[in-house]
């Protein structure tokens, strides 16, 4: 009983939230529309007649598109929550496929090669290749040779559990760390890098690369993973690899530092100290008298950051030699391509989000609207027709009826986007683990394509019950009521 | 007929098609109205009388004729045309009012004027005068919901006569009025022709609202039958087998 007052009452708060806004901006439109006709009203004298005729009549009939809107609440507030839930969805699915998007596309400026095994899914390389690949790119010519630590990096995935029995991994105690050299962390790594972030987060991170060098075990966590396994910086944990890839293998690592807030794309994901990987294995080595079956190959990823594509060129010329990294044979390829390549196995999941769901909601949405008006039209064609016998054009009764959809489309779209842009934002995100992402968040975009698309889906939408508006018959209106 | 002749209807016909049939709604039908004139056109259902109407109001158009209002042939002109005509030159009154409900008595009145090129003290000064000749000047503010039938016809009427038109066309406007407002009706719509020289045509089937106009004209099968000057026996007009 308490739970279903809980829910009444949740829903009542929400549908309340949703549609506050919606009055507001409906009775702010009228506001500035009688405003705006008041000014208009003792400007259009000094018009040319025509222009002035226009400019005292546009606010009115605006007015008149205002209070039609109004007339029936219920109806308008149904057909502005159908299209909210809508644009809201589109923006979601937008965001994830437009952030997928710019990650799979190459930047001009920020041309990222990445050196991979050839054959190898996931890519594993000897650790000896990150000295080699190193050694070589440094022979490209001064102007465009990389510098070795603020563009270059390297990657080892390590999946790891806070619980030792496999049994008991789940979604809460999993840490997935990507173990590199820290100093990549300031200049290598999307939304990581000093120039991009604020000075108070720039300054974060200096520090927790800072406390990574000085502490060896020393790992970066997000903020929103500390609170799920609710432990804080300064903790001391004990992560145990997933058998399957570093079996046997245990760290005790200290938290120093957590990712700035607003790099949320790290949500869920850690950092470990590479040289602590190494250890780590060299101790197993140690202790077991053999190596461990990935000593040879834990290199994950090879990272180099190059001027533009004829450097890329030629590091590409340099690594396929022959002769040179042939065992394992490598493959270079763009940053973006590679991250395509890694999403090819979402394509059809990504490739559905685009060509079916989003094109199916649009076509929904503006049968929403449709359907809306078109009971609006019909009910009101005799005062269509009283506005045709009043002296109303035809296209100007057709405007009447798109601006009602047209407008009810556009205070959709825009709430809707903005509510999500700052609800959504501000509270972390997106949750759709896809590949290694793990967040997604609605880019500033969404605030004007959205009420643009509430505008399309408007006057799709009511084009036809607007022609049936501006075609109707007199005679035929009046003598059916006759 | 001392006055000019305002409205000419000559040789009008008018015919639908219904399926394969074809139907004659008016056939050859000459009436000519004088200017400041209150005509009463009756008949029974189908007879034609309010086809006549939207015709004269240039709601419609002719099969085949001449319509002219003042002079205007409009029986010649184009969609458009009609409705730019019809903002200066008809002032219809309807028998269900046909207000708009979300707008106000006064923002009602205002509606044609908007098509206008006025002033703002121009517009209001004619919505008020309006107003005030219905006896609904302190009502102004009120939406059509919050008055009653007789009210709102007569803000029917103050729309209808706010753009100075140069005909006032009626169809039944006493049709959803009690005898009382109907009577206040008939008394107002009198009175706009005597004080202001209004030409009115007006469809009706009572009899009562026929006795206030000065000629009455009966249509039967679309054609005219008789037509009676108020106060005289009728006289059989145009009758063709």
């Amino acid at each position: 009983m308490l739970l279903a007052l809980k829910i009444v009452a949740i829903v009542v708060l929400a549908l309340y939230a949703l549609l506050l806004p919606f009055f507001a901006c409906l009775g702010l439109a009228e506001l500035g529309m009688r405003s705006f006709g008041w000014f208009t009203e003792r400007t259009a004298p000094s018009l040319p007649v025509k222009l002035g005729t226009f400019a005292v009549a546009a606010p009115k009939f605006a007015v008149i598109i205002l209070k039609s809107i109004r007339r029936n609440l219920l109806r308008s507030s149904l057909s502005y929550l159908a299209i909210f839930v809508m644009v809201f969805v589109i923006a979601v699915i937008w965001s994830i496929l437009g952030f997928l998007e710019s990650q799979t596309a190459a930047r001009a400026g920020n041309f990222r090669a990445l050196v991979t095994d050839k054959f190898q899914i996931p890519s594993q390389m000897p650790p000896r290749y990150v000295a080699e690949l190193t050694r070589e790119v440094m022979t490209l010519p001064e102007a465009v040779r990389p510098d070795p630590v603020k563009d270059i990096m390297t990657w080892s995935f390590v999946g790891t559990s806070l619980d030792p029995d496999p049994a008991k991994r789940s979604a809460e105690n999993i840490i997935f760390f990507f173990a590199m050299d820290p100093r990549g962390l300031l200049h290598m790594m999307d939304d990581l890098e000093q120039d991009r972030l604020a000075p108070d987060e720039a300054k974060q991170m200096r520090d927790n690369v800072q406390a990574m060098r000085d502490n060896l075990k020393g790992i970066i966590l997000s903020e929103e993973k500390l609170k799920t396994i609710n432990r804080r910086v300064g903790d001391k944990l004990k992560c145990y690899c997933f058998p399957a890839m570093y079996k046997d293998i245990e760290f005790e690592v200290e938290v120093v530092g957590t990712f700035p807030k607003s790099a949320g794309r790290y949500d869920g994901n850690a950092i470990l100290n590479l040289e602590y990987l190494q250890k780590a294995l060299d101790t197993y080595e140690k202790t077991n008298r053999k190596p461990h079956p990935l000593a040879d190959r834990y290199i994950n990823l090879y990272w180099v950051r190059v001027k533009d594509e004829p450097t890329m060129m030629a590091v590409s010329d340099i690594l396929s030699q022959p002769g040179k990294f042939a065992t394992p044979p490598v493959k270079i390829e763009r940053g973006s391509s590679a991250i395509a390549s890694f999403l090819d196995a979402y394509k059809d999941i990504l490739a559905g989000m685009r060509f079916l769901l989003v094109p199916a909601i649009v076509v929904i949405m503006i049968l929403v609207i449709a359907i809306a008006i078109s009971i609006g039209v019909r009910e009101r064609r005799p005062e269509m027709a009283v506005m045709k016998v009043l002296g109303f054009q035809p296209w100007q009764i057709l405007i009447l009826v798109v601006g009602e959809a047209l407008l009810l489309g556009m205070l959709s779209g825009t709430i809707c986007t903005t509510l999500a842009y700052f609800a959504v934002n501000s509270f972390g995100g997106i949750q759709f683990p896809i590949a290694f992402f793990g967040k997604f968040f609605i880019p500033w975009s969404a605030l004007w394509w959205g009420p643009v698309l509430g505008i399309i889906a408007g006057v799709a939408g009511s084009f036809l019950p607007a022609w049936s508006a501006r075609s109707v018959r007199v005679s035929e209106v009046f003598a059916k009521i006759a | 007929m001392t006055a000019a002749t305002i409205v000419n209807v000559s040789e009008l016909h008018k015919s639908f098609t219904r399926g394969t049939e074809k139907i004659d709604v008016l056939v050859d039908l000459n009436v000519e109205v004088a200017e400041g004139e209150f005509l009463a056109l009756m008949g029974p259902s189908g007879s034609g009388k309010t086809t006549l109407l939207n015709l004269i109001a240039g709601l419609d158009q002719p099969t085949s004729g001449r319509i002219t209002v003042g002079d205007q042939v409009i029986s010649s002109m184009t969609e458009s045309q009609l409705a730019r005509w019809r903002t200066r030159h008809v002032g219809f009154v309807f028998q269900f009012y046909h207000l708009l409900p979300v707008l106000t008595a006064y923002e009602n009145v205002e509606l044609p004027l908007l098509l206008l090129p006025l002033t703002a003290a121009q517009r209001k000064r004619q919505v008020l005068n309006a107003l005030e000749l219905v006896g609904l000047s302190d009502r102004m503010q009120h939406r059509p919901g919050m008055l009653s039938g007789g009210q709102q016809q007569r803000v029917g009427i103050a729309r209808a006569i706010v753009t100075d038109p140069t005909i006032i066309v009626a169809d039944e406007p006493t049709g959803d009025l009690d005898s009382k407002s109907a009577s206040e009706i008939l008394d107002l719509m009198e009175m706009l022709r005597e004080n202001l020289n209004k030409t009115i045509i007006m469809v009706t089937h009572d009899p009562h609202a026929a006795e206030r106009a000065q000629r009455i004209v009966h249509l039967e099968k679309g054609r005219l039958v008789t037509e009676t000057t108020n106060g005289d026996e009728p006289i059989v007009a145009f009758v063709r087998n």
